[in-house]
Order: structure tokens, then sequence, then C-alpha cells
């Protein structure tokens, strides 16, 4: 629903470069705030809902200099999230490292009803650790927030058959990962 | 609808397969359609963020149903309102951390900078005033200016004593005080080459009262076989008395008159 939702919505701003902010904004945030959520869980940042919020605070005040419509202004909001992303894991090594955790501390020994309970969307989040940082990226982006190769390659600083190659190669990776992962569960 | 959006993302998430050449995969591509899913969960939107939509929600039908600009009426009045507020507010909060980095990052190249500049500042004023440092520079300065005298006449210090010394046999106690020896000490070592009087040949009288031209005396010192050797009587007179030497008497030996006749036999 929200693919077709965005979809049309996109059709519909196409050619409306001097459309009213507001209704800009508020099409905006419908279409793109769920992946942009879903984008910021999958890299794994520190309370993604309320960065989402922030992005599209941050996007608010350029609309007006905004051109391409609901497409143009997609980028723009992944630009922002992406360096709310930057952001966070810049801060992270700046802060202090903390005592790791040690599982022969802990008692536990099978997972939690609340584990099995969030475990479909948390399994998601997770699928792309152990990858490399820009092919997480990469899948990030094509995937959770559905950005063609020439805005991910201009999100990134990168060609678009840099984009291509880390995407192969990324997606070689997960599948190599969650073989591996199949094959643990299973045991 | 779901199952439009649905096959959408499996038509996305084939044709990725299909661009990676893994199409004939059966575990990846339900990994992918579940972290596909992560981006289906709409957030409830922030209070600032709701005070935006709320705007644009009163004005968004206003502006389909009703006529786009109508002045008239309060509700879309407020509906502009509430968006600059929320704005004025978003661009005074943090914002974007990446404008405010650059900004530090400037802001700390300046004041580099002028520590830099302050620390250089301070540090000459510093090496100035001290004594040491002062001294120091005497020192080089006195060593410059020594080897730079001292290398002109050193060569020429055999030039002045043959003219001064064919005329007169007494020469060696005056020759004392004029000798370059005193010489480095001069303070103008480099103006007085130009100035030198040199073919005016009394360079010898003086040199002996101002050392000052002294260093010049050399310079302008031409050949021996050209100085005069007569020197100017109203320049001698002024001449400090030179000591006299008492020369020893020369004793008269009384030589015989007459030979003693040899014995020739």
């Amino acid at each position: 629903m929200l693919d077709t939702l965005a979809q049309a919505e996109t059709e519909e701003f196409e050619n409306t470069a001097g459309a009213d902010p507001a209704v800009l904004f508020a099409a905006a945030y419908r279409s793109f705030a769920g992946p942009v959520q879903g984008y910021l869980k999958a890299r794994g940042v520190d309370d993604p809902e309320a960065v989402t919020q922030d992005v599209f605070l941050a996007f608010y005040p350029r609309i007006e200099s905004l051109t391409g419509g609901l497409q143009g202004a997609k980028s723009l909001i992944f630009s922002i999230a992406h360096a709310r992303m930057v952001d966070h894991y810049r801060r992270l090594e700046r802060r202090p490292h903390l005592t790791p955790y040690d599982p022969h501390d802990d008692a536990r020994t099978s997972p939690s009803a609340e584990e099995d309970a969030v475990g479909i969307t948390g399994g998601a989040a997770a699928m792309l650790e152990g990858l490399a940082d820009e092919h997480q990226e990469v899948l990030a982006l094509r995937i959770v927030a559905d950005l063609s190769i020439e805005q991910v390659a201009a999100i990134m600083g990168k060609s678009t058959g840099a984009i291509k190659q880390l995407q192969r190669r990324a997606l070689q990776n997960l599948k190599a990962q969650t073989l591996k992962r199949n094959q643990a569960n299973h045991e | 609808m779901s199952d439009t959006a649905g096959s959408r993302s499996e038509g996305f998430v084939d044709q990725l397969l299909l661009e990676a050449d893994l199409d004939d995969d059966g575990q990846l591509r339900p990994a992918l359609l579940q972290l596909r899913a992560l981006g289906t969960e709409v957030p409830e939107p922030s209070a600032a963020v709701a005070a935006l939509l709320g705007g644009a929600h009163a004005a968004g039908p206003g502006e389909t149903s009703a006529a786009p600009a109508d002045p008239a009426e309060p509700a879309a009045a407020d509906s502009f309102a509430a968006p600059v507020d929320v704005r004025a507010g978003t661009t005074g909060s943090p914002g974007d951390e990446l404008a405010a980095r650059r900004r530090a990052k400037r802001r700390a190249a300046l004041t580099a900078l002028t520590l830099g500049v302050t620390l250089t500042a301070g540090g000459a004023v510093a090496a100035a005033s001290d004594q040491g440092i002062r001294d120091s520079f005497t020192h080089l300065n006195h060593a410059v200016t020594s080897f730079v005298t001292g290398s002109g006449p050193a060569g020429q210090r055999q030039a002045p004593v043959p003219p001064t010394q064919p005329g007169e046999p007494a020469a060696p106690a005056p020759a004392a005080p004029v000798s370059p020896a005193a010489v480095p000490t001069a303070p103008v070592p480099a103006e007085a080459p130009a100035g030198a009087p040199a073919s005016d040949a009394p360079a010898v009288p003086e040199g002996v009262p101002s050392p000052a031209v002294t260093p010049g005396k050399p310079a302008g010192v031409p050949a021996p076989g050209s100085l005069p050797t007569a020197v100017p009587t109203e320049v001698t007179d002024r001449l400090p008395q030179r000591p006299q030497v008492p020369l020893p008497e020369v004793p008269q030996l009384p030589l015989p008159t007459t030979l003693p006749a040899a014995p020739h036999q």
C-alpha cells in the first residue's frame, strides 16, 4: 500500500516545482518516512524514529529551493538521512568504550519471548551486520530506501559503475552470510 | 493493495538479483524481501513534524478544493502561520550537524592561525628583550665585522709598512699606534674606501689621529713606487711628538793610523 501510494504521489508531484511547500512536505512524509526509518534501522542508528523526525525537520526549510518534485525530495531526504547516519557513527567513535558483553556471565540460555516477538523486524535490521560498511550502505539505500543507482551514487559520492560493483559484491556477501546463518539455525 | 505492494517489492528484488546474476537463489530472495519490509512502517510524527503536517493538511484542502490563494479565509492564514513558527524553531535547534561541523572546522583553523601568529610575535618580543640573545647578536655582528674588515687589511697589511719605512729609519716606534692591529675596531669599514684620499699621499699622518680613516688607507694605498717620499711640513707639524728613541752612540773605535809593519821576511 505504501509503495503504491508513494508511486502515485511521486507521479502526481512529478512536475510541480512550485508546489506549496506544506503540501509537498506532507506528501514526502507519507511517502518516505517509513523508508527513512527502515534505512536508519538497517544501518543500526540508535533511536531511528527520533532521527527520522529530525531528518524531516531538517528537510522542511529546504523545500523552497527544491527542484524535481517528490523524486528530488526523496534524494534530498535520504541525503540528510545519510548525513545523520554518518554523524551517528562519528559520535559513536568519540564515545568511550564500555565494558563489552560477556556471554559467560549471562545465565540466559534461550531467547526470550520478547525477542521472539520482535524477531522478525529485529532480524531484518541485524541482517546487514557483518557486511562491510559500504556494502551495508548500498543495500540499505537500494533495497530499503528504494533509490535508483544514480541516486545512490550521488548520495555516496561514487560513480554508478562503482555502485553497481558494490551492490553485486554486497549481495554475494549477503548470500554467503545468510547461508551461514541458516545453517547455524538448523543445527 | 498490499498485494500490489508485495508484487512490486518482489519485482524489485527479482530485478536486483537478476542484475547481480543471483536470480537462481532460493535463500537470498526472502532475506531481501524481509529487508525491504523494514521501510513499510510509517512512524508517528513528533510534535514538531505534526505541526508542519497539520499546516499542510489545513492548507492542502484549501488549495485543492477552493481557490489557491484566498486571503479572506482565516484557516489558511493560520495554516501558514504555524509552519513559519516551527521553521524558526527548527533553524534555531541543533539542526544539521554536518554544517555545524564545517563551521567548527573553520573556527578551529582560524583559532590555530591566530594562536600561531600570537606565539610567533610573543617569541620574537621575548627573544629581542633577552640580554643573552642580544649579546649573542652583538658577538655575531662583531665576528662578521672582524671577518670582513680583518680579511680586507690582512692582505694589505704589508703594503702600508714599506711606504712609511724607506724615508725614516725611526718609523718603527710611531708605526705601533698606526698598525692595522687596531683597525678592526673601526665602526665604518665600508664607507672608508670610497672617500679614501689615497692620491693625496699624506694618508699616513691623517690616519694617526682618527681611526675611522685608517681602514681606508690600506685600500687606497698605491704601489710603493708611486708614493712620494717627502712628507709636507705642515702635516708633520701637526703630528704628535714622536718619542725620542735614544740611539746608542756609535763607539769610536781607535783605529791605528799606521799599520804595523808586517814582517815580510
